[in-house]
C-alpha cells in the first residue's frame, strides 16, 4: 500500500477544505433531541388524561363491585384514544432519542423504561396540579364530538346493567331518591340499612353522585354504595341538565 | 532550517493522537501525520470487511481521511482517535457496498488473519498444515452474515475491546455481545461441519 498522506493534505489544502463547525455537524442531533422533549411532554400530558379519566374511580367501590365486573367496567370504559396516543408519544420518543449523536449506546429496552418513567412521573404530576382538567374542559369545548371516544365518564356511569349509574339528584321520596342519569332518564334509587354513603355524599336535590348497586326493574335500582362526584365535570352536566328538572311521580 | 523541520516532525511523532487532531483543526499539515498512523490500519480493517479491490479501497480509506477532517470539531476526545476513525471508516465501507449494490461474494481475509481468527474461536493451539484448511476457514469467515462478521473482525484481529466496538458500530453493549456471541456460534458449527474441529 502507497503512502497517501501528502495526497490527502494536498487535496485538503487545493480544494480549502476546512472543518465544519459543530454545529453543522450536529443539528440533526439537537433538532432529534427537541423532539424527543415533545415527546416527552405529550406522552406526559396524555398519561395526565389517562389518569384524569380514570379519576372518578374510588377504591370504596371495589368492596361493592365484584372483581368480573369491576375489570369488565374498566376494560369497556377505558380512556383509549389517551392510552393509545401516550403509547404513540413513548414510541416516537424512541425514535427520535435513537436518532441523536449519541442515541445508539444504550439498549431499547433501557431507553423505554426510562422514558416510561419520566413520561409516569410528569403524568402524576400533571394531574395533580390539575393540569388534565384544564386540557380535557379546553378539548371538549372545542371538539365536543369527540366526547364519546375519550372520554368515558358517561359511559362508564350510564351501565345500571352493571350497576354503575351516575346523575344528578332531583327528588326525594321517604328513603329513596331519584336520579336524573347522564342520558336524561329519570331513575328511583332504593336506600336501605346495607346501603353505604362516601363521606361527602348528601342526598339533596342538586347533588351529583354516582351509585353502585343492582338494578331491579326498568329505571329501579337498589344501591349498595352512594358516592359524591367531587370534581367539577361541568362540561358534561352542561347539555344534559336542564335548570330545572320536573320530579317524576310516584 | 532543516534541524527546525525535524524537531517539528519529532514534537509531532511524540504527540497523541487526540493532541493531532486538536491541531490539525487549524493546519492541515498536521493532519498529515494522522493520515501516516492510520492508512495502513484503516486499509487492512476495510479489506477485511469488504471485498474491493485495493485500489477501490484506498479511495474509500482516502475518503474517510477527508470526511475525518471535515468532521474534526465534531470530535472532542471524549474517545479516541482511533475508536472515532474506524467508526468513519465502517460507515464508509457500508456506504460503498451499498452503492455497489452487489452481495458480497468473499472478503479478503488473508491466511494470518484466517488462523487468528480461528485460534480465538476455539482457543485451542491447532497446526493447521494444509492450504486447503486455511481456505476453508476463510469461506467459513466470509459465509458469515455481515453483523456477526465485523464485529468479529475488530474484536479478534483489530484487537479492539467491547467500548470500542460499541463506538465504531453505533450498537448497544448487550446487541455487540450477542452479535460476537452468535458469530462465534455460527463459526464452531461451521468448522465442525466442515470437520476443522
Amino acid at each position: 500500500m502507497q503512502d497517501f498522506s501528502k495526497k490527502v493534505v494536498e487535496k485538503i489544502k487545493e480544494e480549502h477544505i476546512v472543518p465544519d463547525s459543530r454545529f453543522r455537524l450536529l443539528w440533526k442531533s439537537y433538532v432529534f433531541w427537541f423532539l424527543m422533549l415533545v415527546m416527552i411532554s405529550l406522552g406526559a400530558l396524555f398519561f395526565s388524561l389517562v389518569l384524569f379519566n380514570f379519576s372518578d374511580f374510588n377504591p370504596s367501590f371495589f368492596p361493592h363491585l365484584k372483581l368480573f365486573r369491576l375489570v369488565k367496567i374498566l376494560i369497556v370504559t377505558a380512556p383509549y384514544l389517551w392510552i393509545i396516543l401516550s403509547f404513540m408519544a413513548l414510541v416516537f420518543g424512541l425514535v427520535a432519542f435513537r436518532n441523536t449523536n449519541r442515541g445508539y449506546r444504550p439498549s431499547a429496552l433501557f431507553v423505554m423504561s426510562l422514558l416510561v418513567l419520566v413520561v409516569s412521573i410528569l403524568g402524576v404530576v400533571g394531574h395533580l396540579f390539575k393540569v388534565s382538567n384544564r386540557m380535557d374542559q379546553m378539548l371538549f369545548d372545542r371538539a365536543p364530538h369527540l366526547r364519546e371516544m375519550a372520554s368515558p365518564f358517561g359511559e362508564r356511569w350510564s351501565r345500571p346493567r352493571d350497576g354503575m349509574i351516575g346523575g344528578r339528584i332531583v327528588g326525594t321520596i321517604e328513603n329513596d331518591f331519584f336520579l336524573e342519569n347522564m342520558r336524561g332518564e329519570n331513575w328511583r334509587i332504593h336506600v336501605n340499612e346495607r346501603t353505604k354513603f362516601s363521606r361527602d355524599a348528601r342526598i339533596v336535590p342538586g347533588e351529583k353522585v354516582g351509585v353502585i348497586g343492582e338494578k331491579i326493574d326498568d329505571f329501579v335500582m337498589q344501591a349498595l354504595f352512594v358516592h359524591c362526584f367531587n370534581f367539577d365535570r361541568d362540561f358534561e352536566w352542561r347539555t344534559r341538565f336542564p335548570k330545572t328538572a320536573p320530579i317524576p311521580n310516584e | 532550517m532543516d534541524n527546525i523541520f525535524g524537531r517539528m516532525a519529532q514534537a509531532q511523532n511524540k504527540a497523541s493522537d487526540n493532541e493531532l487532531a486538536e491541531a490539525a483543526k487549524t493546519n492541515p499539515d498536521v493532519f498529515g501525520e494522522l493520515v501516516k498512523r492510520y492508512q495502513e490500519r484503516l486499509f487492512r480493517y476495510v479489506r477485511r470487511i469488504s471485498y474491493f479491490s485495493n485500489e477501490d479501497i484506498e479511495d474509500i480509506v482516502q475518503e474517510v481521511f477527508i470526511k475525518a477532517y471535515r468532521s474534526l470539531n465534531i470530535f472532542d476526545g471524549e474517545y479516541k482517535f482511533s475508536t472515532w476513525i474506524y467508526q468513519i471508516a465502517r460507515n464508509a465501507t457500508i456506504d460503498a457496498i451499498r452503492k455497489k449494490q452487489v452481495r458480497p461474494k468473499t472478503v479478503s481475509i488473508d491466511e494470518d488473519d484466517a488462523v487468528k481468527l480461528f485460534r480465538s474461536e476455539i482457543n485451542i493451539q491447532t497446526q493447521l498444515e494444509t492450504k486447503e484448511r486455511i481456505e476453508i476457514i476463510r469461506k467459513i469467515i466470509s459465509s458469515l452474515p455481515y453483523k456477526y462478521r465485523e464485529v468479529m473482525v475488530l474484536r479478534f484481529l483489530e484487537d479492539k475491546d467491547y467500548a470500542e466496538i460499541v463506538e465504531i458500530v453505533q450498537k448497544p453493549r448487550g446487541t455487540v455481545a450477542a452479535l460476537i456471541s452468535r458469530g462465534k456460534t455460527l463459526f464452531s458449527t461451521e468448522a465442525q461441519k466442515n470437520g476443522l474441529l
